[in-house]
């Protein structure tokens, strides 16, 4: 994953930086807050690790810049700290974090809340696939599938989703398409 | 005695996690790791007496915990409780008392850099 560490203090952002490398994601370094904003503003980065206390951003008013930012798509931010008060971690939550990692850091740790970043961020990607413009057969509605198969939109639902289908009809159809087959079955059964 | 109240200046069991952090490339990188810590501290601890001569508290408090975050990623418990007394100063909104302080912090820093020198050696720098 590309990742943008912000660290103001330049051993530990060496230290993480090549932990990131090591564990094979492409890391782009930030001295303060307000470099990250600024490399963040120019190029999306899924994933974003921020010291909490930086002089000029902190790391709550980063992940602001990040919620406010210009990209569609979603950055998952880890807050790395020192400060253990319970107020900091609702603090680092309303400023939009997603996870903490504590001071010194837990390398294990911290691999460990990546891969939940890479799974939320691949949920997010599915959901929005999902929300977006589905290729849907104009005469009979059925919707081409990720592997290009046309497939009924009971069956793409069914299997992307929790949903199970019961059929009935509508009060629309029941008039314009079910009582006329009927009344067409019943004449046929007179003659 | 006094210095660290007795305890060694780092935790080794701390370090030797880190060293074998990097991979490969463990040893070019935690003696990088090292020789950075040594050549930014002495500027950290200027910066510190350069607050408190001015009675800069929110200076005194951000170059402390800063400097606390990467004694505790060395494993250099003393020096970082030393770094978290300066903290807590800062964060009081007083420089009151910085000095005696600094003096501890400046003496563990003393400590740290004779037993960082012995594990450079180690890493091959």
């Amino acid at each position: 994953m590309k990742i943008l560490i912000a660290e103001d203090d330049a051993v530990s952002r060496l230290a993480l930086h090549s932990a990131l490398v090591r564990l094979g994601h492409e890391v782009s370094d930030a001295r303060d807050g307000l470099e990250a904003a600024g490399l963040f503003r120019r190029e999306y980065f899924p994933v974003v690790v921020s010291d909490w206390v930086m002089p000029g951003l902190d790391g709550p008013g980063l992940c602001r810049a990040i919620r406010s930012g210009p990209h569609a798509k979603y950055t998952y931010v880890i807050l790395v700290t020192i400060l253990d008060a319970r107020a900091h971690y609702v603090e680092g939550l309303d400023a939009g974090a997603d996870d903490f990692v504590s001071k010194p850091v837990d390398w294990d740790a911290l691999q460990a809340r990546l891969r939940v970043a890479e799974r939320i961020l691949s949920l997010q990607e599915e959901v929005k696939q999902l929300k977006g413009l589905l290729p849907t057969c104009m005469y009979c509605k059925k919707i081409r599938d990720d592997a290009s198969v046309w497939v009924p939109i009971e069956q793409y639902l069914a299997r992307r989703t929790e949903a199970s289908f019961s059929h009935g009809v509508c009060p629309e159809c029941l008039e314009t398409r079910l009582k006329p087959e009927l009344e067409r079955a019943r004449v046929r059964r007179q003659t | 005695m006094s210095e660290g109240h007795g305890r060694p200046p780092l935790d080794d069991g701390k370090l030797q996690q880190l060293r074998q952090t990097f991979g490969e490339s463990t040893e070019a990188v935690f003696a990088d790791l090292l020789a950075l810590f040594l050549s930014e501290t002495p500027a950290r601890l200027d910066a510190l007496r350069r607050a408190a001569a001015a009675e800069d508290a929110a200076t005194l408090k951000w170059e402390a915990h800063t400097l606390k975050g990467s004694c505790g990623l060395l494993g250099a418990g003393p020096m970082a409780a030393a770094c978290s007394a300066l903290d807590a100063l800062g964060e009081s909104g007083t420089t009151a008392g910085a000095a005696a302080l600094l003096d501890r912090l400046e003496a563990e820093f003393g400590r740290v850099r004779r037993a960082l020198e012995i594990h450079r050696g180690g890493a091959g720098a």
